[in-house]
């Protein structure tokens, strides 16, 4: 039988980080579930009690620059029957299933370390119908409870994109057309764990205003030009093409460090 | 050289040919077939020379293919004894690894790798995994493969082919090496893996006017 959609070979496949794993200084991506999130025209649905959405703009297109765009496309996630990853292929095409969202890393590997291939035991699902924008200020980071890694993202987009157009893309494809993005995320995420001054954990209010100063720096560190051959280009760019990648993630490191050693010695 | 005419006897059995030509001619047809004896025997002597040594040169390529597994089996071990830390700033400083990439080569969610950077333990397989995978890039460093890293993420043939980097995870460490440095060809490198290339994608990656990527069918 003609397969439709794609399947993970694990549920942990889909997961950079759940609950306690989260890191709270990883940039708002797609994928990302919040809670207690209101959406605006959505109505309310069995399985909705902590009103979970997920975020499901496009890696691409959910900022302007280094901010988030003022509103952004998310998703109701619903507590839901388990759904099999034999099923993934051609049954509930119309969601995401979202197994084992309470679940940890500490269960996906075995003794040896080896990951787990064992079929979720909770389920949640992200309706594609409960669609709606929301106000990105309502998306609190201290309650975010999951990302998603590039793989459950472009699962995500390909069943999204088959539910609205009958046409499903591949996922090798969607994540070749947004992997720098997920790159340059990663790097922001790393300069902001290095960089944060200490002395504003537990303001709320210090910690944003830390982070939209670490933000405007990484901004800046990713679009200046440099000389690459004989043309010009930037570390965002390097990050973009695969070929290139490796050679921008040594260059962020080397400054990341350069910028840690001055904030030492003016600390 | 005339076939020779074969007559019978009154019995039926043929008479030899000798019997119808003439002296010189008899002793034409002699020399000619000890020629040809002799040259047959060359022949045989020739064939069975290229066996022996197409045998040498496969135990040779047997025996290269040993060195080099033993070579990275040896440099593992050295990266072994760097540990965690030095492994995973090694990896990630020197060789230019994403922490996702890392970990999806060494087959652990990005979580995992977070607790080994902040003092968890590892299990001995995927410290062997991560040594593994430094050795490797060191030695691809060193048969000249300009930025290892990026090499290991391409496929080996073709748009939606395997990766190099599907290899090394399917165990192939070694066979890399040998695909590096062009003593294992591309059929053997994926006939070795056991994996079968995705159909290739009718799509390709096109910058759109927001300076982001789209997937458009590939033009014809």
């Amino acid at each position: 039988m003609t397969q439709i959609l794609e399947a993970p070979r694990a549920a942990s496949e889909l997961y950079l980080a759940r609950g306690d794993e989260v890191p709270p200084y990883r940039p708002v991506m797609t994928g990302d579930v919040f809670a207690d999130v209101d959406i605006p025209g959505v109505e309310d649905t069995e399985g909705d009690d902590e009103k979970l959405a997920m975020v499901v703009a496009h890696p691409c297109t959910m900022r302007d620059g280094r901010k988030l765009k003022p509103r952004l496309s998310v998703v109701r996630v619903i507590t839901y029957k388990v759904i099999t990853l034999s099923e993934w292929p051609r049954r509930h095409i119309h969601l995401l299933p979202v197994p084992d969202l309470a679940g940890s890393s500490d269960e996906d590997e075995d003794e040896d370390g080896s990951s787990k291939a064992a079929e979720p035991t909770t389920h949640h699902a992200a309706i594609f119908e409960l669609r709606g924008r929301v106000e990105t200020s309502s998306l609190d980071l201290a309650k975010r409870r999951a990302c998603l890694t590039e793989e459950g993202v472009a699962y995500l987009h390909q069943r999204m994109c088959h539910s609205d157009t009958r046409h499903p893309p591949l996922v090798r494809e969607l994540m070749a057309a947004f992997a720098g993005v997920f790159a340059e995320i990663e790097e922001w995420q790393e300069w902001n764990e290095t960089l944060i001054d200490p002395v504003v954990f537990g303001d709320p209010v210090a910690v944003s205003e830390a982070l939209d100063r670490l933000a405007v720096e990484f901004d800046a560190a990713l679009s200046k030009s440099h000389a690459y051959g004989k043309k010009s280009s930037t570390l965002r760019d390097d990050l973009d093409d695969p070929t290139k990648r490796a050679n921008a993630h040594r260059r962020i490191s080397v400054l990341r460090k350069e910028r840690l050693q001055q904030q030492s010695k003016a600390g | 050289m005339p076939e020779p005419r074969v007559k019978t006897d009154r019995c039926g059995m043929q008479q030899t040919r000798d019997a119808h030509y003439s002296t010189s001619t008899r002793t034409k047809i002699s020399a000619a077939e000890s020629s040809e004896r002799r040259a047959y025997g060359l022949l045989a002597e020739r064939r069975a020379a290229v066996r022996r040594v197409a045998s040498d040169v496969a135990e040779s390529r047997d025996f290269h293919e040993y060195t080099v597994r033993s070579l990275l089996s040896e440099r593992t071990d050295l990266k072994a004894q760097v540990g965690l830390n030095g492994l995973l700033t090694e990896l990630t400083e020197t060789r230019g690894l994403g922490w996702s990439e890392l970990a999806r080569l060494v087959g652990v969610s990005v979580p995992a790798v977070r607790k080994w950077r902040m003092g968890g333990d590892i299990k001995t397989p995927r410290l062997a995994s991560l040594s593994r995978l430094a050795a490797l890039l060191e030695l691809l460093s060193a048969e000249g493969v300009q930025d290892p890293v990026a090499w290991l993420s391409l496929p080996v043939d073709g748009e939606g082919g395997v990766t190099k980097s599907e290899i090394f995870k399917g165990g192939q460490a070694a066979d890399l090496l040998l695909y590096a440095k062009r003593e294992l060809s591309q059929q053997d490198l994926l006939a070795r893996s056991g994996l079968t290339a995705a159909p290739p994608s009718r799509n390709t990656l096109v910058r759109a006017e927001d300076g982001h990527l789209s997937i458009v069918p590939t033009a014809t």
